[in-house]
């Protein structure tokens, strides 16, 4: 109980922190490919990186949109299973899924790593950037290992509510889109 | 043995209602542990290259743009026009929502967007003027479906990642389909109106021209988007900047309903949807991967070769595998993991791609509307606050007019093929 109260306290700020970033890259996105579409056929002068630039920044919101779904639990579920049992049988379930979910990213987490260390020995340089290549991929053991945290949790917050400490509501909010 | 684990494992996940993603991730990585023969960094690397492209930029710039729509004003006016245009008509708001669901359908990429745009506006009123909930519930649960055939469409986006079919045309082709769709939906509509007592409203001119005049910003949306499209002028993911814009321009500018503080959360709810797309489109990723290396394609060819022998059963058979994968997978996934392992099929009966992709993207649309894994569905539960199975029953008669759009688009697609 009290891992998790201050797990959802460090959470919240950091959601906060996530926001920044998310808000400004998808900023950042519109901008940068409207100024490269205006610049190409109303100036006739295109910007050089608009694209790479753009889909990198793409790369990062798309991970980052990832590991804030993990933690407003908004992924697409399969419930129809789900939806026929009762509230405790669900919970116990939304445990060991959070739990599974948690291992599996446990191994991404580690396998990026490895891809992370072989593109910096092999030198990978995006060419018209000229950056290296392994500063984009970092996105993916950071998303993985956050989210797999996320997850761990998540059973744990699960787990609370099974045993009558915690309402689903303080931390579900099930949303629509 | 480890074929057996691989499957109680996935039986297990879908049992307790796991995430999407993690039964395609799991499944996948299952594989490569057990059968495969590559390292499994590799996976990373597959995964990076296939969100390393710049098409994909295009989904959350639609994304950001319809949310904004849907907050905004855009919608609103849209609706006030179909209104004052078929008010007057018995079972006009039924048609004044079809219509309100295919301008919005051209602006957003999206189904649910739409549903939710459109629907929570004119359901009140629909229900107001006399509509039983059942017509009203069916009517705005499938015309939000219509979304993703009338482009901007983001299924068609994945569809063409994955087949290399031209989303350009894939999205001036989902056109001439979506206007099918639509009639038959007002057909349908304007049948069951005469079945019960509606309320209409007086025709006035004066009330339309006020409201079409109102209504001019966005209504040059779609000729932005698909105007610079069809023109050439700029590419899918360059008019969803234009898109996304415009209309925080005429939101924040014109209309001036719009704080700060919305925009900034509507940015938010668009990265959310980004990335509950992009793990699926990762994961369904890994898993192609797998089946390209063990040349899983090319097997499902040689195996079915006896038995469908013309090109129309290759599409009657598709059309079957795609309404049964449709029933539990949202489009996005079935697009990701169904059109690889079809392809080679749809080649040698050469099928035309852009034929194949609306075929794809209609016959998945009637997977929003039906259970047990209906978006629209669920969407509409929770919008309008009703049981989940009297939304089911509602859509019925609705549903089977997209099952004759996809029927008709399916068989003759020189419907749409004629403009290329």
């Amino acid at each position: 109980m009290l891992l998790t109260s201050l797990y959802l306290k460090f959470n919240h700020l950091f959601e906060k922190l996530e926001k920044v970033i998310a808000v400004t890259l998808i900023s950042f996105i519109v901008i940068i490919v409207f100024a490269g579409t205006v610049m190409r056929y109303v100036f006739n002068n295109p910007l050089e990186g608009v694209d790479r630039s753009a889909t990198y920044a793409m790369i990062w919101l798309g991970f980052i949109g990832f590991q804030i779904a993990t933690s407003k639990l908004r992924h697409i579920e399969v419930e129809f299973v789900k939806a026929r049992v009762s509230e405790t049988v669900k919970n116990w379930m939304s445990v060991l899924s959070n739990i599974l979910a948690a291992l599996f990213f446990l191994v991404l987490t580690n396998i990026s790593w490895e891809y992370i260390v072989l593109s910096q020995e092999l030198g990978d340089v995006d060419l018209v950037l000229k950056i290296p290549m392994w500063n984009i991929i970092l996105i993916l053991p950071i998303s993985f290992g956050i989210s797999a945290i996320r997850f761990l949790f998540n059973a744990l917050l699960w787990v609370d509510v099974i045993n009558g400490k915690r309402k689903e509501e303080e931390f579900y909010e099930k949303k629509l889109l | 043995m480890e074929a057996l684990l691989i499957i109680a494992l996935i039986v297990l996940l879908l049992i307790i209602g796991a995430q999407l993603f993690l039964i395609i991730g799991v499944l996948a990585l299952s594989l490569f542990v057990v059968y495969g023969d590559v390292e499994l960094f590799s996976l990373s690397k597959t995964m990076f290259d296939s969100l390393n492209k710049s098409i994909l930029l295009s989904i959350p710039l639609y994304v950001f743009a319809g949310a904004v729509m849907a907050k905004g004003e855009i919608a609103k006016r849209l609706i006030d026009l179909s209104l004052a245009a078929f008010g007057w008509l018995k079972g006009g708001l039924a048609i004044g929502a079809v219509f309100a669901c295919v301008f919005f359908a051209a602006i957003s990429g999206s189904s649910p967007v739409t549903l939710i745009a459109i629907g929570t506006i004119l359901y009140p009123a629909m229900l107001e003027n006399g509509y039983p909930k059942s017509m009203a519930l069916g009517i705005l649960t499938v015309s939000g479906s219509l979304g993703i055939l009338i482009p901007p469409s983001i299924p068609m986006i994945i569809f063409s990642i994955v087949t290399g079919a031209d989303v350009q045309k894939l999205f001036i082709a989902g056109i001439i389909p979506g206007i099918i769709t639509a009639l038959l939906l007002i057909i349908i509509a304007l049948i069951l109106a005469q079945k019960h007592d509606l309320v209409t409203q007086p025709f006035s001119m004066k009330a339309l021209s006020k409201s079409f005049t109102r209504s001019i910003p966005a209504l040059l949306m779609p000729v932005f988007i698909l105007g610079g499209i069809y023109s050439g002028i700029y590419n899918v993911t360059e008019a969803a900047a234009v898109g996304s814009v415009y209309a925080v321009l005429i939101e924040l500018f014109y209309f001036r309903q719009m704080k700060m503080k919305d925009l900034v959360n509507t940015l938010y709810d668009s990265v959310i949807v980004l990335g509950i797309i992009f793990i699926i489109i990762a994961m369904a990723t890994i898993f192609n991967y797998y089946v390209v290396l063990e040349d899983v394609p090319n097997a499902i060819l040689e195996s079915l070769k006896g038995y469908i022998t013309s090109p129309t059963m290759f599409i009657v058979v598709t059309i079957l595998l795609l309404l049964i994968i449709g029933l539990f997978m949202d489009s996005i996934s079935a697009i990701l993991i169904v059109a690889p392992l079809i392809l080679p099929l749809a080649i040698l009966y050469d099928i035309d791609l852009i034929h194949l992709g609306i075929v794809f993207i209609l016959a998945l649309e009637i997977g929003y509307i039906t259970p047990p894994v209906g978006v629209n569905l669920f969407v509409s539960a929770g919008v309008f606050s009703e049981p989940f199975g009297k939304i089911v029953t509602a859509c019925i008669p609705y549903l089977l007019m997209v099952v004759v759009a996809l029927l008709i688009v399916s068989f003759i697609p020189e419907l749409f093929l004629w403009l290329f």
